[in-house]
């Protein structure tokens, strides 16, 4: 069988296991509905308003949520894979989740300032104040690591500069929590293992809007990260602009990165993973089928760590970056020892 | 490139704050009533409306209060009450966050309006646990991860939930259709302010003449109790709490336990401090100030023996305290006495037991054969 074929039959078995994953993300949760009632309500809403409030407003926003999170952190991780030329790197690498922290860890403090009755009384900031100030802050380590990378060619010293970003934003964030009520930290914590439950029906037009902006955008950069792939020097000689395209990478990756951080909190080990099990399943480095391989892959990973965190007998929602970890890190030592 | 990105980003913002609509209060809906029948607290009010009750719930920011309009099933609603959030009394079923909320259901013996609770595993109270067991009563996960699921499949008329800055329980609401109650009890710094929040669960149930008896007779006891320490001359020290997680939070000097501390004839170490909640203090200072305090007040929430040993093998400071060594430590075991639960609504009790403590002599007429309910000396 030709290689092209073999990768469309793979692309399309990826699409059918993610649509049966999906189904099972709105049949599956801590309430049980019988088969055929979630069958009822997808016909006909009107037929049972409770469970098609939890079908359609609580687990059908959630499995979107988890689907496109999943497919941003795996391009972002890819982008930065490519672009630091180095397997280790991830979406958390340029302290983009770190600032995301540091943002919420400062309205926490403020908080706890104006005697422990803040957010709410920032008005605009009640109700969507840890997403926002997530957001805040990712984007200002972004401006700051896009000012950094037109200055730096050397792409280990951005990995440095980023590094030493995330540690500064993490012992911030450290201190603030010194100084936080229990409340507070308890809040932190929890926002720091992630979710896909807080978007919410409300704010998931402009969370698939901006996540799909972002995507769109990756799918113009194959070329050019194909030729990354083979040096500077070479890339050059092709009339690529380094410092432009590693600024419009950084720009997209960050992006992604930013959005899905601020609703989503810091999940980790998707973006690390997924790129990996791409290029495992896949077996090329050819940017043009590894973009859209590890959005469908990410996607899919991602509903399925959904589905186990609400798994029913786990009372609630595991929390996300639990549950990435458990399944992600096996997966990946089994495929790095098969490869050798 | 940069302008775009700054382009991109404003758009972003934009988006982000168009997000969510905050609802402007009005308040000009007649009062047929000036007087609020609230005392103490200060974190809600209600007035009489009409044939039912407005009650108004103090945001944390104090400035976008929630009206609620409460009024018995038989009466018909005003019909300028049309936007207003309504509340039909006594109400069908609930949701109670805290334990401070159901305990007033439990005390009112009206147990089965509430249909979920929070946190079950933390409490010790027996009918509680047996109806959550029972699956009378469902529990629906932690304040800090609600199992969204089951609250929309219980769908309770109302959800009383503890409004914390960081936590947002708006889509919540949406979901289930429920009416959202905010309850920030926690917040109140007058001991019979905390006590008062009985009252809402009162009207809730339409039990209010019951609960305002109660509280009636709790201000009378503990406004009585309070008096006979007002001349004390000699007041003991006392401090409060053990550390957590090695850091030591302590209660501040506007504080409930403050209050009740100085109403109890007693020097707080630190009475001067303006906090109403918890303050963060360091070891070396906890030392400082209270090294030769008389008292130290504990509660414990541990299953094991609670003594003098096991504790000062917990940290090699305890024993440096003078409390400590002369073996003055009140604590309450809050599993065996539903001190989470019910000690709000019994402050009087609560000023009994440390007047019990600090000045014995003190306590005459009905009060002479007391026993302490909820702090009681560690001697062993």
């Amino acid at each position: 069988m030709n290689h092209n074929k073999l990768n469309i039959i793979l692309l399309l078995l990826i699409i059918i296991l993610g649509v049966i994953l999906f189904f099972l993300n709105l049949f599956l949760g801590s309430v049980v509905i019988p088969f055929k009632e979630l069958w009822n309500v997808i016909l006909y809403p009107e037929s049972n308003p409770t469970i098609s409030t939890i079908v359609f407003d609580y687990r059908l926003p959630q499995a979107v949520t988890a689907l496109l999170a999943g497919a941003a952190l795996s391009v972002s991780g890819l982008l930065m894979q490519t672009l630091f030329r180095n397997p280790l790197a991830d979406p958390s690498m340029l302290g983009i989740s770190s600032g995301a922290g540091l943002g919420v860890a400062v309205t926490i403090l403020l908080t706890g300032f104006l005697g422990g009755e803040a957010l709410s009384s920032f008005g605009l900031w009640s109700n969507i104040g840890v997403s926002l100030a997530a957001f805040l802050g990712a984007t200002l380590v972004l401006m700051l690591i896009l000012g950094f990378s037109s200055r730096v060619r050397n792409m280990t010293t951005l990995i440095i500069i980023g590094l030493m970003i995330s540690y500064l934003a993490g012992s911030l964030t450290d201190i603030m929590k010194f100084f936080s009520v229990k409340e507070d930290i308890h809040a932190f914590v929890i926002w720091g293992m992630g979710s896909f439950s807080a978007v919410g029906t409300s704010k998931l037009a402009f969370f698939s809007i901006a996540i799909s902006m972002g995507l769109f955008a990756s799918l113009f950069l194959p070329k050019i990260l194909n030729i990354l792939l083979l040096g500077d020097l070479y890339a050059e000689n092709l009339g690529i602009n380094i410092k432009r395209s590693n600024f419009l990478i950084i720009l997209i990756s960050g992006y992604l990165t930013a959005i899905v951080t601020a609703y989503c909190g810091p999940i980790a080990f998707l973006g690390l993973a997924i790129p990996h099990l791409a290029r495992f399943i896949f077996r090329t480095s050819d940017h043009r089928i590894l973009i859209p391989a590890v959005m469908l892959i990410g996607m899919l990973i991602s509903l399925l760590c959904n589905l186990i965190a609400r798994a029913p007998g786990f009372e609630g929602n595991l929390p996300i970056n639990a549950v990435t970890a458990l399944i992600g890190a096996p997966v990946v030592i089994w495929i790095i020892l098969r490869k050798r | 490139m940069k302008r775009f990105v700054f382009a991109l980003i404003s758009i972003i913002y934009f988006f982000i704050s168009c997000d969510n609509s905050t609802k402007a209060y009005d308040n000009d809906i007649e009062e047929n009533s000036s007087l609020n029948l609230v005392r103490y607290a200060e974190n809600f009010e209600i007035y009489p409306y009409k044939s039912g009750y407005k009650l108004i719930i103090k945001n944390l920011s104090k400035r976008n209060d929630t009206e609620f309009y409460l009024f018995n099933d038989s009466i018909k609603i005003p019909s300028d009450l049309n936007d207003k959030i309504i509340i039909r009394t006594p109400i069908n079923s609930a949701i109670a966050f805290s334990s401070t909320q159901w305990a007033v259901f439990q005390k009112l013996g009206e147990l089965d309006r509430v249909k979920g609770i929070l946190e079950s595993n933390y409490t010790k109270n027996e009918e509680i646990l047996r109806l959550v067991s029972e699956g009378e009563i469902i529990d629906v996960g932690m304040s800090t991860n609600v199992n969204t699921e089951k609250v929309i499949h219980l769908q309770p008329d109302l959800i009383l939930y503890t409004p914390y800055p960081t936590l947002d329980f708006s889509d919540l609401g949406k979901l289930s259709g429920s009416t959202m109650l905010p309850f920030p009890d926690y917040l109140e710094s007058h001991p019979l302010g905390r006590a008062e929040w009985m009252k809402v669960i009162g009207i809730l149930c339409g039990k209010e003449n019951v609960t305002n008896k109660w509280f009636s007779d709790v201000v009378e006891r503990y406004e009585s109790l309070s008096s006979i320490c007002s001349e004390v001359e000699d007041k003991p020290t006392v401090f409060s709490d053990l550390p957590f997680e090695n850091q030591w939070y302590v209660p501040g000097g506007k504080s409930y336990i403050a209050k009740i501390f100085n109403d109890a004839g007693a020097d707080y170490i630190w009475k001067h401090n303006e906090s109403t909640g918890s303050l963060h203090i360091d070891a070396e200072n906890v030392l400082l100030n209270a090294q030769n305090a008389d008292y130290w007040r504990v509660i414990n929430s541990y299953d094991e023996p609670f003594t003098y040993e096991r504790l000062a093998k917990e940290n090699e400071l305890y024993p440096l305290f003078k409390a400590f060594k002369e073996k003055q430590l009140l604590v309450c075991d809050v599993r065996e006495c539903g001190y989470f639960e019910q000690s709000q609504y019994e402050p009087d009790v609560l000023l009994a037991d440390f007047i019990y403590h600090f000045h014995p002599d003190l306590l005459k007429k009905e009060w002479k054969n007391y026993a302490p309910k909820y702090f009681k000396k560690l001697v062993k």
